[in-house]
């Protein structure tokens, strides 16, 4: 059996008894030939399978399966979205999905990277992020650094920062914060959250163990009838 | 044709049957109008909807009668003002009774968006129905959204709370009882972007087993995904 996180750029893998998920580029999983997904979830999802799940779902479910606290908020930033869910007492307390501007999401960091040719890894988190409304205003950030510093690393820095900050808000200011999706391996990204709070990483394969979960309590319940 | 908005007092809507001819349309409904570009983009979606509504049927209303009281918000009676100041024949109405009607609707076994159109058209006239109670699986607190599509993913089981339920029990203007929830059913606490009915929606939601949501014109995408997650994991 194999359930899928089917996003925008990276499409997600796992199977029954995997611990770390399969990730190829969504372009390249569309060129495979048809391969039969067991349950999805994820914007293109629904079309490899009739068992789909709401993304949202699918991050609640993985979260409740890897994280042991009853009271805790997960977020996951995206390619183009970010989604926070907060549980208080196990019941569901929050609930967020900004999918109206993907601008200062994992998509724009990952172009701002590429685009300066950067490692991540080796810039020092801002001490003062920039506040970043708008993704895109915010690479203003990066232009005027570069005019300042001659490099754009310290604007990348800002920006990245303020992203950081915004989702540290957004989620309700936790004192920890637990990261899911690709920008866990960002390490700008993690030590500006830790400016902020205590990051707990749960790598990418959490919406995949939500649709795994999501599919065997269904299946469990269709036995018992 | 008679217009009118929110819940005006119900011996000035028998008094307008008498004295116009119907039909009534409710000028809170968005029906397509383009809003006057005098109108604020940021206020909300429902008054900008009874101003557009009543300036383009201005030469077919012979009446709009509007609440202007606690039933309705300080929005409605300022639109009352500026659709009087354009020409428009307007009854102003307080609808101040507290004397409560039981419930059949709000508390029925039907799809929810079924439930708050007839609880809204009762507004007019009194409705017949064979709906039966059933045991809550759900709520909805709040007034009807501009987009009923936020009403979809509810279940049949779905209570209604807030100002709808107070409109079937005939005490728009009853806050004590608007604020009446159950606290253990999960509930979806809605409010119309820019209302100041927002703020009661989110600390209910913040006290008991709720999710808060607003929404100005049309419900987004993610807006629709995060009620169909809470519901199912409520």
């Amino acid at each position: 059996m194999l359930f899928a996180d089917c996003g925008s750029s990276y499409t997600k893998l796992i199977g029954e008894n995997d611990e770390s998920p399969e990730i190829v580029s969504t372009r390249d999983f569309l060129g495979r030939p048809a391969q039969k997904i067991t349950a999805a979830t994820g914007h293109l999802g629904k079309k490899y399978t009739d068992v789909f799940i709401g993304e949202l779902e699918a991050l609640a479910l993985g979260a409740r399966e890897v994280i042991e606290d009853d009271d805790f908020t997960v977020v996951d930033v995206g390619s183009r979205d970010v989604k926070i869910i907060g549980y208080r007492d196990g019941a569901v307390k929050r609930l967020e999905w900004n999918d109206s501007c993907g601008a200062a999401t994992g998509l724009t960091i990952d172009l701002i990277g590429r685009y300066y040719e950067i490692d991540f890894g080796e810039i020092e988190p801002a001490a003062k992020p920039a506040p970043v409304t708008c993704g895109v205003f915010g690479i203003e950030r990066i232009f005027d650094s570069i005019i300042e510093h001659g490099d754009p690393s310290t604007g990348i820095a800002s920006f990245v920062g303020g992203v950081a900050a915004n989702i540290f808000r957004t989620a309700g200011r936790p004192e920890k914060l637990y990261l899911s999706g690709g920008l866990c391996k960002n390490k700008l990204f993690v030590e500006s959250i830790r400016r902020q709070c205590e990051p707990v990483l749960l790598g990418r394969a959490l919406l995949a163990i939500g649709v795994r979960t999501h599919f065997r309590k269904k299946s469990a319940h269709m036995t018992k009838i | 044709m008679i217009g009118y908005f929110g819940y005006p007092d119900p011996q000035i809507i028998e008094k307008a049957v008498r004295e116009f001819d119907g039909p009534f349309i409710d000028l809170d409904v968005e029906a397509g109008e383009s809003d006057p570009d005098f109108l604020n983009s940021s206020s909300c979606r429902i008054v900008r909807n009874i101003i557009a509504n009543g300036l383009a049927l201005k030469e077919k209303l012979d009446v709009v009668l509007a609440s202007v009281g606690p039933e309705k918000c300080d929005g409605g009676r300022y639109a009352a003002r500026i659709l009087a100041e354009e020409g428009l024949n307007v009854i102003e109405s307080e609808n101040l009774n507290m004397t409560r009607r039981p419930l059949i609707i709000s508390i029925a076994k039907a799809p929810l968006t079924e439930k708050v159109d007839l609880v809204m058209k009762s507004i007019i006239e009194p409705i017949e129905t064979k709906l039966i109670e059933c045991k809550p699986k759900a709520g909805f607190w709040g007034v009807p959204p501009n987009d009923f599509r936020l009403l979809e993913p509810f279940p049949d089981e779905t209570h209604i709370f807030g100002w709808i339920r107070c409109v079937e029990a005939g005490v728009p203007a009853d806050l004590s009882y608007e604020l009446e929830v159950e606290p253990d059913l999960p509930t979806v606490y809605f409010a119309q972007s820019f209302c100041a009915k927002s703020n009661l929606a989110r600390r209910l939601a913040e006290n008991n087993r709720g999710l808060y949501i607003d929404c100005d014109r049309r419900a987004s995408r993610s807006l629709i995904s995060r009620i169909e997650a809470f519901l199912s994991l409520g």
